[in-house]
């Protein structure tokens, strides 16, 4: 009978090599709570090329009992694992004392498999809903078909009507708390007739959103404080019908070039106090006509010209006409002051 | 020449005439530790009777020990007669068997064991201490006269406490009030991790030893309630007495009885002579203890981790650690590093099958320098046994092709994330050897392993490669080496698993050993021992080329003179030439003509 040499050739029982087993034929998906984070700089991190994670899972072997287990150095799945494409994104480890207590831990909760059946070469390949998390939060039972998902504090949903709102909470600690709740609620929301509002979340007077309603066509912008329009080119504002701006305060419009308010009808410019319209020259040109009303009408300026090619209007041979006391015409010469500013065309 | 003891006749005809044994049972007083032992400390809980000594009621003792089950059983056939043996054995109860040469042995052996002395000395026959498993009566009617038989049968283990199931929960290290040290947990294992857990070139020599001590236990660890310290691993209990039968009067725990040898044996450390010899690798430990290794360190090295003691047997977890593919890891009985005593015994050690020509089988392959020699032992360097061959009385040996290897491929870790330890480098690497002639004639027989103990550490060579050609000198050839069983008279000695021995010039390697005694109907005492061998080359293998058994000579008169010039004379007498009448053209072309198949010895050439 051969009698071969143990261990090179003889045969060994599961029995004697159950821990190799345990350790190098792991082929059950686990399911277990992030406890660590190993970053790439970390010297136990072993790839040095993203991070890699401790995993606790509950497990249960069959007539084994069940236990706690710490996969080491889990690296985790990239979606679209390319040199050019990828996914990537870190994974909250557990800040609580207890890390075995799954209500209590508060890292990812995740599904792992081994590559190979090596435990060493642990692959976290997803997650499942977290014990610990709020049941509240979960997809409610009217919701319908609803997707919804949040990292860090950036909320985004789908709801039945097919609704998408991507919301922002501000950065969140690992309850799923907002660390600046002030800041939070910004969304972006499109509903279902199509239009999109992306709001602030603030209300009232504050309240500062763009709306664009697809149904009317209409695109809303409103401030809480300011609305700025800056272009390193042009600004063009168009409307086929009126455009209308009202302030409480005061219009301002200033052009390092020139400017040109212009109307095909009408142009009413007023101001209930004073209207300054001032220039290097202003030129008011009525093509019918020009008029100037007023209690009084004061031209404040050294020289005035009446008509084109006018002469000073009263001069050392400038007569006057007038009526006697007794009815006769009266012939008088001007005998100053005479006139330099005014001037007036015969 | 390795050390060698030979094992020869004690008178010029039998040996022995009138073998005895001594079958020593230590017994609790307790065995329901539920309900018997309250508000009694543990000392107390753990006492013994007065040892059950038999010498004479066994029809039947039988021991068997093999390096492929760390398990050594014994079982007995006790007749019933001044004792009731159901009620005064118990398993759990401890037995020492002593099997000797001669009845008045057995009985001074009996006077020591109940005056509570050592009885394993190296003279005494000792054949192990077993963990009684089964106690079972058999009674059989004899159909036709009506006379009853009645029999006690008893069953054993040795090395138990390596069957112990480790329990680790991290749950309750976390919340202390939960601790519950009655168990064998491994709490705070977790800062032995943390000590361990970065890549060393070689750490499965440290871990093994580490997880000995933590889960047996070493000398002077003592568990107590609510300590929380490292050595919670409970110390294995041994019952009171157990330790003086053994010279370990002192010993209060099984990690006390037994040796654990561990490292690359190497070459012997000195030329020792006397039973010395067969420890002749080892020194202390440095650690106290009964720990010793050798001045090479095992090679391979893996981090540890907690989830592997969750639910696995102590054995299986040294085997996980001790990187198996590479060493030898077996229990046995015996002989301690002075030569005197034999104790139950843990050796962890590397393959020790390296040929005499293992660095030429390198160069041959390949090799530029002699830093791809790994650290090894020459199989021919082990201590040898070897037995008179009178004292043999069966004979089984021969060769198979179902050792045949000649593809030997060698991976090392391979981790997807980390391109050092990439599974392509190791190919380019060369991890693989390949004996191409034997393939085309034989076709492909692979030995293909993974050896998942290589960070890549500081080597210059890849482990991968060097390890493939180290195991791939192991069996390369396989079938060129003599492997069968032999039985022999009954051995006293303490002839051990693990060691060589040598027989009609061929160095084989003891597999198993199986020591039986019984008295048959007439009261005629029968003591046997049967051993398997493997791995048997030419005791004379040199190291520019290997030397294999049975290979020269083809002519079996030579072949018979040889056997009886060197004084083996083992096989029968020669009939002469078989040609006899009408049976010309035989077997025999050319008459005693002869040619070897290997490199001729120098006594055998034509």
């Amino acid at each position: 009978m051969f009698v071969p040499p143990s261990g090179l050739l003889g045969k060994v029982s599961k029995k004697q090599i159950s821990s190799f087993n345990k350790k190098f034929k792991n082929t059950p998906l686990r399911m277990g709570v992030v406890t660590e984070c190993y970053e790439k700089s970390d010297e136990k991190n072993l790839n040095k090329s993203v991070p890699e994670y401790d995993v606790v899972t509950s497990e249960s072997n069959a007539e084994n009992g069940q236990s706690f287990v710490t996969y080491q150095n889990c690296l985790s799945t990239d979606n679209f694992g390319g040199m050019a494409d990828f996914f990537q994104y870190k994974l909250r480890t557990n800040t609580e004392t207890k890390k075995f207590d799954f209500k209590k831990n508060n890292g990812s909760m995740v599904l792992i498999l081994c590559l190979d059946g090596s435990t060493e070469k642990s692959i976290i390949i997803g997650g499942v809903n977290n014990a610990a998390r709020n049941p509240e939060e979960a997809i409610l039972p009217e919701e319908g078909l609803h997707l919804e998902g949040e990292y860090n504090g950036m909320n985004w949903a789908v709801n039945k009507d097919g609704e998408f709102t991507l919301t922002f909470k501000s950065k969140t600690d690992n309850t799923g708390k907002p660390e600046d709740e002030t800041a939070g609620g910004t969304y972006v929301k499109m509903d279902k007739k199509g239009s999109v509002d992306i709001n602030t979340g603030l209300k009232e007077k504050e309240e500062t959103y763009i709306r664009m309603d697809k149904e009317n066509k209409d695109v809303g912008l409103k401030a809480g404080a300011n609305v700025g329009f800056t272009a390193e080119k042009n600004i063009a504002m168009n409307a086929s019908g009126k455009i209308q701006g009202k302030a409480k305060g005061a219009v301002e419009f200033a052009a390092e070039g020139t400017a040109k308010i212009s109307a095909k009808s009408s142009l009413d410019l007023e101001g209930k106090s004073v209207v300054n319209v001032k220039g290097g020259n202003v030129m008011i040109n009525g093509e019918n006509g020009v008029m100037i009303q007023g209690q009084q009408c004061m031209i404040d300026t050294p020289k005035v010209f009446v008509g084109q090619g006018g002469t000073p209007a009263v001069i050392a041979t400038t007569k006057f006409v007038g009526q006697g006391n007794h009815g006769a015409p009266v012939t008088c010469q001007a005998v100053g002051p005479f006139s330099s500013s005014v001037f007036i065309a015969s | 020449m390795a050390f060698t003891k030979k094992v020869i006749k004690n008178s010029k005809d039998s040996h022995q005439s009138s073998p005895g044994y001594l079958l020593t049972f230590t017994r609790y007083e307790f065995r329901d530790t539920v309900n018997y032992t309250k508000g009694i400390d543990r000392d107390a809980a753990i006492t013994t009777r007065q040892p059950l000594v038999v010498v004479s009621d066994a029809t039947q003792v039988k021991v068997n020990l093999s390096k492929a089950n760390h398990v050594p059983t014994f079982s007995c056939v006790l007749k019933q007669g001044d004792l009731n043996y159901l009620t005064a054995i118990h398993p759990g109860d401890y037995v020492t068997v002593n099997m000797v040469n001669w009845k008045e042995d057995a009985m001074k052996l009996r006077t020591r064991a109940l005056q509570g002395k050592s009885i394993n000395r190296y003279d005494d026959g000792f054949k192990g201490l077993f963990k009684i498993l089964d106690v079972r009566m058999t009674l059989q009617t004899n159909p036709s006269t009506g006379a009853k038989e009645y029999h006690v049968q008893v069953t054993g283990k040795g090395f138990d406490e390596f069957n112990n199931i480790l329990y680790f929960n991290p749950a309750l290290v976390e919340d202390s009030a939960k601790q519950n040290t009655d168990f064998l947990f491994l709490n705070n294992f977790s800062n032995f991790t943390d000590l361990i857990r970065k890549k060393e070139t070689n750490n499965v020599q440290d871990l093994v030893k580490a997880i000995i001590k933590r889960t047996i236990g070493e000398e002077q660890i003592v568990r107590e309630k609510n300590n929380t310290q490292l050595n919670q691993i409970a110390a294995y209990l041994l019952p009171t007495g157990v330790g003086k039968l053994l010279n370990r009067g002192k010993a209060k725990y099984i990690s006390q009885i037994n040796n654990y040898y561990t490292g690359i044996w190497g070459k012997p450390l000195s030329s020792a002579t006397g039973t010395s010899g067969f420890s002749n690798f080892f020194d202390a430990d440095g650690e106290g203890g009964n720990f010793f290794k050798t001045k090479i360190p095992l090679e391979g090295a893996r981090s540890l981790d907690l989830q592997d003691f969750q639910y696995v047997s102590v054995w299986s977890l040294i085997q996980d650690y001790g990187n198996k593919e590479l060493n030898d890891i077996y229990t046995c009985y015996r002989v301690d590093k002075k030569g005197k005593h034999i104790y139950p015994t843990l050796i962890v050690r590397q393959k020790p099958f390296t040929t005499n020509h293992y660095e030429q089988f390198l160069f041959d392959k390949g090799a530029k320098s002699s830093i791809e020699v790994a650290p090894h032992t020459k199989f021919l360097d082990l201590p040898r046994w070897d037995v008179d061959p009178d004292m043999i009385v069966n004979l089984n040996i021969g060769r198979s092709d179902a050792a045949r290897i000649n593809f030997v491929q060698i991976s090392t870790r391979a981790l997807s994330v980390d391109p050092e330890l990439d599974q392509s480098l190791q190919i380019t690497a060369g991890n693989f050897v390949e004996d191409s002639n034997d393939v085309i004639r034989n076709g492909r027989r692979p030995y293909v392993r993974n050896i998942n103990y290589d960070f890549t550490g500081t080597d210059s060579i890849h482990r991968a490669k060097k390890w493939s050609r180290l195991v791939a000198d192991w069996v390369f050839n396989g079938h060129l080496k003599m492997n069968g069983t032999i039985e022999c008279i009954g051995l006293q000695d303490p002839i051990c698993i693990g060691d060589n021995l040598q027989l009609d010039g061929i160095v084989y390697h003891i597999e198993s050993i199986s020591h039986a005694m019984s008295i048959n109907p007439n009261g005629v005492n029968t003591f046997r021992t049967q051993i398997s061998l493997s791995m048997g080359v030419d005791a004379d293998s040199p190291t520019e080329k290997p030397l294999w058994a049975e290979m020269d000579h083809t002519d079996a008169r030579k072949r018979r003179v040889k056997d009886w010039k060197d004084g083996t004379k083992i096989l029968p007498g020669f009939s002469d030439t078989q040609d006899l009448p009408g049976r010309t053209k035989g077997e025999e072309v050319k008459e005693t003509e002869q040619r070897s198949f290997s490199k001729p010895r120098k006594d055998t050439k034509k």
